[in-house]
């Protein structure tokens, strides 16, 4: 079957007349399967040491908690004012990247943005990680794990029921419904290329396993259409929880009266920022990604410049948000929150914010330049530092605000310990495990989302008779 | 009542009586006792042979039955542990109900009253004795903190020869020899050289020792003696007398370089009379004025009116100055003065001062009075009395009363001469510790190896028992009977509460010991002295169980100790006035020369570092600089800077110190320095007690011995010092490194600790409002306010216009609620558990400041910010408005840490109880059984001592009662504080101290506009300060 072979170039070029081709390369159906299964047949060299890595960093996880469950929390670096360090900065900081997949796959999906086929399944794939490991900080940061149960409402013997004024409480509902409904998402998305999986794989466990996993999908016609509605009613769902969870673990802050985390700004500018982190953490995993596993055509550089300017959206509204904080703590006249304010810039623990600032806020105004952000290596740079910012970001709201409150006597500095920075880095490593197990048995690209963004998708379509231009606009789908 | 029974058939579970179907008579006596019952009992543990269970089970069949309605199975899973309840109970002895014992004993020098609270046989916790004198009820830090000394793991345990353990079998056989030889000789070449033991039985056996031993020699040191202001008397033809300060009817109380609220003698009841004369309640706006003019900031010089910081070589000068004043402005000198009168001189003490304080003494004559502190010379001591008596304060606030002590006792300086010029053949030593804390120029430590034989008791195997060749285990006060006589003749009985804990005998027993072998028994020996009173026979018991003697007490201990039954002596004295003339000024009373000058202090946490084993006194922070577990050589900020050292500032706890070397006559000295803003300009103040070689695993490591720096001539300042920095740094812990109320240089002060002057609080006594950032009006709640208003409703206040920041509230909490000590890093990483703490801020100038403290505890707040964020409901408000914590239920999440805005939760970061009572298994003894011992994980705080509020109420409702009686609840730090600024009570009860204290016009609460509603609230802090000064 020929195909029009697009390139970078169409696909940059802003035409008023057609939309960009999403698949570059002269792929049809058949080779965006292959393009998508070939790293499950053949990984290549880099898997096993990536993947030994990651289990080595995971390792490393497992005896930073197992030593804190041991020997209690005081092997962090909290003290009595700051009894909230780096778990919770690294938990916010990852519902935070938690946040894109989800994004991408629900509201992208609703507005009918084509372009997220390429990029879903590996971001909801991330945001489901990511969200893993941001529940194992809240789990371990409590003085008594062995008794976290008693934070869910289970009836019991003692009577105890937990506290559902308590944001925390909020936070457990609000965290584990969002991971539950992405992997009923992600999930749900996955079963037609499991199918595909099942049915091309030539070993008989890998078959079965991916049959069962499949539920026995056979892309008949009842089946699409009860996959499409379903995939519909969960985006559906899905939307408002990505305004939610942010929101609610903005609570654990705004709700308490600490100068610096009772304001009312915190769930929109939480929000953004986690869109902003997510995107960055996306940007991190998938350019490199591309390369490595040859999907070029399928995560384009298209992709990567929509994603920029999502980044410099968000970022620009977190920038936003910090000169309101500033703004309002000066002219609300209350005399604790400016200088709450005005000593995170300028007091202690000032390299912590002018790494934030320049991170967060200068960093993606980069990307009002074409140039820039059409250059993956740029991009990737500046991804890094947005994923340094945004760490930053609630190290900075978490710790400052807690080390200088309202009572002058009681204020310490707060420096982490070797333990704080092992279960930071470990949790690095359940994050890459699973991601590397994840390209390693599951299609990283979503096989037949991708396809029906292709021009071959079109009923109307004509191989032979296609023009470039013509077939694109064919094939443009949705934008009736 | 059940044996186990053999198992031959194999282990067989059954769980009811119709699976032994083939038995008819167990199925019998089944249905007529308790079939239900016996259906659910379970013998899981139980063999199997059916003749077995009838012969073993009948028995617990039938007490099932007896007890149904139980749950058999729990019962049935009891261990099978035999216990024996009393079969007879003990009179007075309910279990779970502590007792209360009275006591009396000095402690780090100060006499005190006790009540000492006894749960089952174990002494855990002090009160002042109301009724004593010297208490009234209260008590200071190191009497709180010697139950922590009774269970100290590092007491000495067994007499010691040669540094080896030995018997007291052994001991006994030396001593028995080794003394019948010497009594043979005369007693020539024995010294017995004691720490000051004010017992009427100490001294009668120190008597008999000397009539036993006609050559014996009686020396006497003690650090934390007042014996400069022996001397200075001495010096005015008072030998044997003391002043006792009357602060009750003091107007104007200058305090020179004397911390009478913290270390001296008699601090208890200063604090208290001086607290009471500034009592600004009621309607009443007077108040007692006091000027502190002093090196150090001391905790009196934190509660000073004015206060001038001086060189302690400069404060002798400066009284007299003070003096020529008062004495050219037309005061009459006591007769036989005028030879002092002629060689006083201004000086160049600071003019304004001198007037002023002149002035204000002379217009309260009567009502004034002037202290000097243990660091002044006895020269600056005799101006004092000379300046009372002309000021007519002798007979009025200052009273004039025998010493308790060895009459004709020699110094420490005299028995170094004795021992080199040969003189000493056996040298006993009875408590202190002169090997390590003598002045270093005595080299004391090798004076001993010259004498033949040396024996010390102590409490501790310390660095002079090391040296010694006899160490004598000691027993706490707590352990043996004893009697003490307070400074203004007041004695009581030193009653123990417990049987030694280890095999260790007293100080009197064992002086009677050497003095006469066969007699021993600390009771006997007591009861002995006291048997010279006529109402002995009929009054002991009564003396013994109220913890105070009645009657004319001095004349019965003069009458004991051996001298002449004085009449009441006349309210003024005869004066001789002649030993001041020709002594004034003294040399160090003059101003000395050079460029630094170093003061020793006696320590606030540890003293003379007798208490340096006690993790308590250790992990209390220093009142004013906040420092724990060292001490370093205290510098003002001008001083640091003209010498280019400090240590850093910021907000960290740990603070890196730099070390520095200082110099003072050929003797150095290696320590951290730490910039203390209160200090005066070019003086190093060393704190003492630090640095301890063998004073235990506590002491170990912690801080740097200043006593080599010590000479006899120079014994506690000295001028010419140096001071250059070394090569090195050193992590201090101090608790609060952020010493201000304004959050940065330039911002506003937070309205935490408000302050007015007496002439401002006259004309606006609603000052406090002032200081509220928000109008009351403007705060509201979305909510409904708590409905707290029927039955008890718990609330305290704090008045900081009479705490004085002595810590003794902090210690008593630790005391009452089992609060662990966690050790310098983790102070350092700002994990101390403190319930109730001590806030210090300075206000003013860093040059000259002054300091103000606010005792913080938890606040109890109506619309606690804790108790909604906490995931679980760990803790709860309770319906008298306490903020109560369920340690059971707390996970752990240390949000309500977080919300809360005075940060007085405190979280187990670790299992700080498990790693003590593994540590120091003794300390657990010290546990209050009422109080719940955290665990690791759970957030802890101040519970306003809800086990004596349970207490109380259980008590009112026994006596039909719903309301407790005011006063019947007293929270640990309110009991202990000696100057009544803690006030606790019902909020409901009109009628109550803490109802009509919450209507005062100082009232507010601190962070008001977060609409708390703080159950803690506080009274402003005024202070008297002279106009003229201003």
């Amino acid at each position: 079957m020929a195909t029009t072979v697009y390139t970078e170039a169409d696909q940059l070029e802003e035409r008023l007349d057609q939309r960009a081709p999403l698949v570059l390369g002269g792929n049809d159906f058949h080779s965006v399967t292959e393009l998508v299964a070939r790293p499950i047949d053949r990984p290549g060299n880099m898997w096993w040491p990536a993947f030994l890595v990651s289990l080595t960093l995971l390792g490393v996880y497992g005896v930073a908690v197992a030593y804190l469950v041991w020997e209690g929390v005081g092997i962090w670096g909290l003290n009595n004012p700051v009894d909230w360090g780096w778990a919770i900065v690294n938990f916010v900081f990852w519902v935070g990247i938690g946040h894109a997949g989800t994004l991408i796959s629900a509201i992208l999906f609703l507005f009918r943005q084509k372009w997220r086929t390429g990029i879903n399944r590996a971001a909801e794939a991330m945001t489901l990680f990511a969200v893993a490991c941001a529940l194992s900080f809240p789990t371990i940061h409590v003085g008594r794990v062995w008794l976290l149960y008693w934070v869910f409402p289970i009836p019991n013997q003692m009577a105890a029921w937990p506290n559902f004024r308590s944001p925390l409480l909020w936070d457990v509902f609000a965290v584990s419904i969002y991971g539950t409904v992405s992997l009923l998402f992600w999930y749900t998305g996955l079963i037609p290329d499991l199918a595909t999986m099942r049915d091309r794989a030539k070993g008989a466990l890998a078959r079965k396993l991916y049959g069962f996993f499949a539920l026995g999908w056979r892309g008949s016609q009842r089946h699409w259409q009860n996959y499409e509605s379903a995939y519909l009613i969960l985006a559906g769902v899905s939307t408002p929880l990505v305004l939610s969870v942010h929101t609610i673990v903005s609570f654990d802050f705004a709700v308490s009266q600490i100068p610096g985390w009772h304001t009312t700004i915190f769930p929109p500018y939480f929000v953004a920022g986690a869109i902003f982190s997510g995107f960055g953490m996306v940007l991190t995993l998938l350019i490199p990604s591309r390369i490595i596993f040859g999907l070029k055509d399928l995560i384009t550089v298209r992709h990567i410049e929509n994603m920029a300017k999502i980044c410099l959206l968000t970022g620009t509204m977190v920038g936003y948000a910090y000169a309101m904080e500033f703004f309002i703590a000066w002219y609300s006249g209350n005399p604790y929150e400016s200088f709450a304010f005005f000593n995170r810039a300028f007091g202690p623990y000032s390299w912590a914010y002018w790494t934030m600032i320049s991170c967060n806020v200068i960093s993606p105004q980069f990307f009002w330049f074409k140039k820039l952000r059409t250059n993956p290596l740029f991009v990737f740079i500046i991804s890094i530092f947005i994923n340094i910012g945004m760490w930053f970001e609630r190290f900075v709201i978490a710790v400052t605000s807690l080390a200088t409150d309202f009572l002058p006597s009681s204020w310490d500095y707060y420096s982490p310990t070797i333990w704080d920075v092992a279960s930071f880095i470990g949790s690095f490593g359940l994050f890459f495990t699973l991601f590397t197990l994840f390209v390693r048995f599951v299609p990283m690209v979503a096989i037949a989302e991708v396809k029906t963004v292709m021009p071959q998708a079109d009923p109307h379509h004509h191989p032979a008779a296609a023009s470039k231009h013509g077939a694109t606009v064919a094939a443009r789908g949705g934008a009736h | 009542m059940k044996t186990p029974i053999p198992n031959k058939a194999g282990k067989a579970h059954w769980r009811s009586v119709e699976e032994l179907r083939d038995s008819p008579s167990l199925d019998r006596i089944a249905e007529l006792e308790s079939p239900q019952g016996a259906r659910e009992f379970e013998l899981a543990q139980i063999g199997a042979t059916r003749r077995g269970f009838l012969g073993g089970g009948l028995a617990s069949l039938g007490a099932v039955a007896a007890l149904s309605g139980c749950n058999v199975v729990e019962m049935a899973r009891k261990p099978k542990e035999k216990i024996v309840p009393y079969g007879n109970r003990p009179e007075d002895l309910v279990p779970g109900r502590p007792l209360h014992f009275a006591t009396a004993a000095s402690v780090g020098g100060q006499v005190l009253g006790m009540l000492v609270e006894s749960q089952d046989g174990r002494p855990t916790k002090v009160e002042g004795n109301p009724d004593h004198p010297a208490s009234r009820g209260a008590t200071d830090v190191f009497a709180q903190a010697t139950v922590a000394q009774l269970y100290d793991d590092d007491r000495s345990r067994t007499p010691r020869q040669a540094g080896r353990d030995a018997s007291w079998q052994s001991w006994d056989a030396f001593a028995g020899k080794h003394f019948a030889d010497l009594r043979a000789a005369g007693g020539a070449g024995l010294a017995l050289l004691c720490e000051q033991i004010p017992s009427p039985t100490w001294l009668r056996l120190v008597g008999e020792l000397r009539t036993a031993f006609p050559g014996a020699k009686v020396y006497t040191h003690d650090l934390a003696h007042d014996a400069h202001a022996a001397a200075g008397a001495a010096l005015v033809g008072l030998t044997g007398k003391r002043a006792v300060s009357d602060l009750t009817r003091a107007r104007v109380i200058a305090a020179l370089d004397s911390d009478f609220l913290g270390t001296e003698n008699e601090r208890t009841r200063l604090s208290m009379e001086f607290a009471d004369g500034r009592r600004l309640v009621d309607g009443r706006t007077e108040s007692n004025r006091l000027y502190v003019v002093e090196p150090s900031f001391s905790i009196t010089g934190a509660m000073a009116d004015n206060r001038l910081r001086l060189p302690a070589s400069k404060v002798g000068a400066f009284l007299g100055a003070v003096a020529a004043k008062v004495f050219s402005s037309g005061v009459q000198a006591p007769a036989g003065a005028d030879a002092v009168v002629a060689k006083l001189a201004g000086g160049d003490a600071d003019p304004r001062w001198v007037d002023a304080l002149a002035r204000d003494l002379v217009a309260h004559r009567g009502a004034s009075v002037v202290l000097v502190g243990y660091r002044q010379p006895p020269e600056v001591h005799a101006l004092a009395w000379l300046l009372n008596a002309a000021l007519d304060a002798v007979g009025a606030t200052v009273k004039v009363e025998p010493r308790a002590e060895v009459p004709g006792a020699g110094s420490l300086e005299d028995l170094a001469k004795a021992i080199g010029a040969g003189e000493v053949k056996t040298l006993l030593m009875v408590g202190g510790n002169p090997a390590w804390d003598a002045p270093a120029d005595l080299g004391f430590g090798a004076l001993m190896a010259k004498v033949g034989t040396t024996i010390h008791v102590s409490y501790y195997a310390d660095e002079t028992s090391a040296r010694a060749t006899w160490h004598v285990p000691r027993s706490h006060f707590m352990e043996a009977w004893g009697d003490v006589t307070a400074p203004d003749g007041t004695a009581a009985i030193q009653q123990p509460l417990i049987a030694p804990l280890f095999d260790t005998r007293s100080e009197i027993e064992t002086l009677s010991g050497i003095i006469a072998p066969e007699r021993g028994a600390g009771y006997d020996l007591v009861r002995a002295t006291w048997a010279a009173r006529p109402d002995f026979a009929d009054r002991w018991d009564n003396w013994v169980e109220a913890g105070v003697i009645e009657g004319a007490p001095a004349a019965a201990v003069a009458a004991v100790a051996g001298s002449t039954p004085a009449a009441a002596p006349p309210a003024v004295p005869a004066f001789d006035w002649s030993g001041l003339a020709s002594s004034w000024p003294g040399a160090s009373a003059s101003g000395g020369s050079g460029d630094l000058e170093v003061v020793f202090a006696l320590d606030p946490s540890v003293l003379d570092g007798r208490f340096a084993n006690l993790g308590w006194l250790q992990e209390l922070p220093d009142p004013l600089t906040k420092l724990t577990w060292d001490n370093a050589a205290l510098l003002s900020p001008a001083t640091a800077r003209r010498l280019g050292v400090g240590n850093s500032q910021g907000i960290s706890i740990g603070s890196k110190a730099d070390v520095v070397k200082i110099e003072v006559d050929g003797r150095s000295l290696a320590i951290p320095v730490f910039v203390a803003p209160g200090t005066a300009d070019d003086v190093v103040v060393l704190p003492l007690g630090y640095g301890r070689e063998q004073g235990g695993r506590t002491a170990a490591g912690a801080g740097f011995n200043a006593y080599g720096l010590r000479s006899t001539k120079a014994p506690w300042f000295a001028t010419g010092a140096s001071l250059a920095q070394i090569k090195g740094s050193y992590l201090l812990a101090s608790t609060q490194d952020h010493g201000r109320m304004e959050p940065r240089e330039g911002w506003k002060s937070r309205p935490i600790v408000r302050e007015a002057t007496l002439e401002e609080y006259g004309k606006e006594p609603t000052f406090v409002e002032k200081g509220e950032v928000m109008e009351a009006s403007h705060i509201k709640s979305l909510w409904e306010d708590p409905n707290e208003t029927g039955g008890l409703q718990w609330g305290m206040t704090i008045d900081l216009s009479t705490c004085t920041g002595c810590g003794a509230c902090s210690v008593a909490c630790q005391a009452e609620n089992n609060i662990m000590v966690v050790g310098k890093d983790r102070v350092m990483n700002g994990r101390e558990i403190s319930w109730i703490r001590l806030d210090r801020y300075f206000t003013g100038s860093e040059d000259d400041p002054e300091a103000v403290v606010q005792p913080l505890g938890c606040a109890h707040c109506a619309t606690a910010p804790c108790e909604g964020v906490c995931p679980v409901g760990a803790t709860i408000h309770s319906p008298e408005g306490l903020n109560d914590m369920a340690y059971n239920r707390c996970i752990g999440t240390r949000y309500c840490a977080n919300n809360c805005p005075f940060k007085v939760r405190r979280f187990n970061f670790f299992a700080f109880a498990r790693e003590t009572d593994e540590a120091r298994p003794l300390s657990v003894l010290q546990r209050n059984p009422d109080v719940t011992v955290r665990f690791r994980g759970v957030m802890e705080k101040c519970t306003y001592c809800v086990q004596r509020i349970n207490q109380a109420k259980v008590a009112a409702h026994v006596r039909g009662k719903d309301k407790v009686q005011d006063g019947a609840v007293a929270t640990a730090c309110e009991q202990v504080c000696p100057t009544r600024a803690i006030v606790f009570g019902d909020l409901n009860d009109p009628e109550s101290r803490v109802a009509k204290l919450k209507k005062e016009p100082r009232n507010y609460g601190v962070f008001a506009e977060l609409n708390l509603q703080a159950r803690t609230t506080f009274l402003a802090k005024v202070r008297n300060p002279n106009p003229e000064l201003a």
